[in-house]
């Protein structure tokens, strides 16, 4: 079932760090880029990482176990070891507080 | 697994003295480098402890890695996450503050094939990951990862939560001056400071509730001679209108009046707490009133009227084996001896400062150090010669032992108690003072005694590789 869910203000997503938060029981860490929030399944594909505990590099986040790395716009997996995509999120702002869609966008192959 | 000795690099030492293998180092006897005969007057170490590479070898495994030695000061890993790296005896630590903010010693080899987890010196990280096999760590050691691990085949009772970080046997903190040990039988670390805590407390009551800290800058040299000279000079007033002649001139041009020079009048003197630790004091110091005065202010309120003028006291300590903290009360400097060979030691000196302190008092702080106690200073680098020619002329076995340990050995006229000592809530320590060209060498006999009986143990056992099962 699609939804969308409240998770946190948006003023309290710093651009320089990610942030878990849950949807339903699902961990997400959720990103402030420029032009907007993102959020990406929290575990990575690779490892027993969770990619809130991440560094942004630019528009991607590295994953702090082994430095693989993901498109925070679209989860696609961009460095090694990381080579499957992590599911992406919908987002959006309403009042000041940031939903996220508890349906992952539709996935698309890694490049 | 039977047990055996881990070193690679003593072997010999597990002979008995005498064994007759032929070979230089079978022959080490602790036993017979120190001669402590103090009621007859005589105390004596042997040249070879100096320059035996053997002595070296038993030094590292039975004194450095079986003993408390320091590690670090806590304001070096002051947040979540922060950690150091440092080495104990031959052995690569990690000392870490984890995301909860407890403070953890760690040996820094990872658990898979025993690379070196952590190879920087200091930073930040939640996670520590080795750089081999991508097995990943968290900050409190904790396995987080055996990469592949449900794919690798691994026999049915591997566990790897029982595959974290090991930590060192014992680890403690005394006013944020970090210690470890790589051995479990070592008393409390307050018991083995014992009578050394309050010169600690001097240090740290000069900070407010900031607390102290390492100005940025560490410094790491080595000179090309025994650890010991290290040990020695820091508590040697003797040799200071000797070999730093050239920065007393210095001073002495640079005096705008008579009163910028040392009191003639001085007193100096030592203590000696036991356990190889000991302190030499004396009653002046190189700072201006105005300067003391500014930086009295702001701690007068916590400290005992005895304590006050105890801080205005120029100070020398020495926490055996391997930290010294020189108070000069115009700086203040911490340094940490890792002996590399018998003829080769690594210091490693910062300046520590109380935090928060006033830039101008600050600025004075750093210009003391840099004139005198930096290795590009005036002082160190007389030192660090004089260690060097020590160890070239100590190789003059046939010239017989030296008469170097003498000074402060006769008592006679010497109250029964120390007055100093009574002031300052000593219990045990062993004391001497007079005028300040005593030149006391009787402080350095308690390293001697502390070496000799930790040599004087058996080696160390190796476990059978329990927890892989």
């Amino acid at each position: 079932m699609n939804g969308w869910e409240a998770v946190c203000a948006a003023e309290d997503v710093e651009p320089a760090i990610p942030r878990l938060v849950l949807v339903g029981d699902r961990e997400v860490a959720l990103f402030r880029l420029p032009d907007g929030f993102y959020a990406l399944d929290d575990k990575c594909t690779h490892g027993a990482a969770s990619l809130s505990d991440g560094q942004i590099v630019g528009d991607q986040v590295e994953c702090p176990f082994h430095a693989g790395r993901f498109d925070i716009r679209t989860g696609a997996a961009c460095a090694l070891p990381c080579t499957e995509a992590v599911a992406s999120f919908p987002c959006k702002v309403e009042s000041g507080q940031v939903l996220v869609s508890s349906e992952p966008r539709p996935s698309k192959p890694s490049p | 697994m039977t047990t055996s000795n881990p070193s690679s690099t003593s072997t010999a030492s597990e002979e008995p003295a005498g064994a007759g293998r032929g070979d230089r180092a079978a022959a080490v006897d602790p036993a017979r480098l120190l001669d402590d005969r103090i009621a007859e007057g005589v105390f004596a170490v042997h040249r070879e402890a100096f320059t035996s590479e053997a002595v070296h070898a038993l030094e590292v495994e039975r004194i450095f890695e079986r003993t408390w030695v320091y590690v670090g000061h806590e304001s070096q890993v002051a947040k979540p996450n922060d950690y150091i790296t440092t080495t104990v005896g031959r052995q690569p630590v990690l000392v870490t503050r984890d995301a909860k903010g407890q403070l953890h010693g760690l040996l820094n080899s990872c658990r898979h094939r025993g690379m070196v987890v952590c190879p920087l010196r200091a930073g930040n990280q939640k996670f520590h990951t080795c750089r081999y096999h991508g097995w990943v760590y968290d900050s409190a050691g904790a396995n987080r990862q055996v990469s592949a691990q449900d794919v690798g085949r691994y026999p049915q009772a591997f566990n790897a939560q029982q595959l974290g970080l090991v930590p060192v046997a014992r680890f403690d903190a005394y006013r944020g001056f970090l210690f470890a040990s790589l051995h479990a039988d070592v008393p409390p670390l307050d018991e083995h400071l014992g009578d050394s805590r309050p010169f600690l407390d001097l240090i740290a009551d000069q900070a407010t509730e900031q607390g102290l800290e390492f100005v940025p800058g560490a410094v790491t040299y080595t000179f090309d001679a025994n650890w010991k000279m290290q040990i020695e000079n820091a508590l040697d007033m003797y040799h200071f209108a000797y070999v730093h002649v050239s920065y007393l001139d210095l001073v002495r041009s640079r005096a705008q009046s008579p009163a910028a020079l040392p009191p003639p009048d001085g007193e100096q003197g030592s203590f000696s707490f036991g356990r190889g630790h000991a302190l030499m004091w004396r009653s002046h110091s190189r700072v201006t009133s105005e300067l003391l005065a500014r930086r009295s202010a702001t701690f007068a309120g916590r400290m005992s009227e005895a304590a006050l003028k105890w801080s205005s006291f120029g100070r020398n300590l020495t926490i055996f084996p391997n930290m010294q903290i020189v108070d000069n009360v115009s700086s203040m400097m911490l340094r940490v001896i890792r002996p590399l060979s018998a003829r080769k030691t690594e210091m490693q000196t910062w300046c520590i400062a109380p935090k928060g302190e006033p830039a101008a008092e600050r600025a004075a702080r750093i210009r003391e150090y840099e004139d005198f106690f930096n290795p590009s200073g005036l002082a160190t680098p007389d030192d660090n010669v004089i260690y060097e020619q020590c160890q070239t002329g100590m190789a003059a076995a046939a010239a017989g032992w030296t008469a170097g340990y003498l000074r402060g050995i006769d008592r006679r006229g010497l109250p029964d108690t120390s007055p100093h000592a009574q002031e300052l809530g000593l219990s045990g320590s062993q004391w001497i003072a007079g005028p300040r060209t005593l030149g006391d060498e009787s402080c350095f006999h308690d390293a001697y005694r502390e070496w000799a009986r930790l040599l004087r143990q058996a080696p160390a056992a190796v476990p059978a590789a329990e927890g892989l099962r």
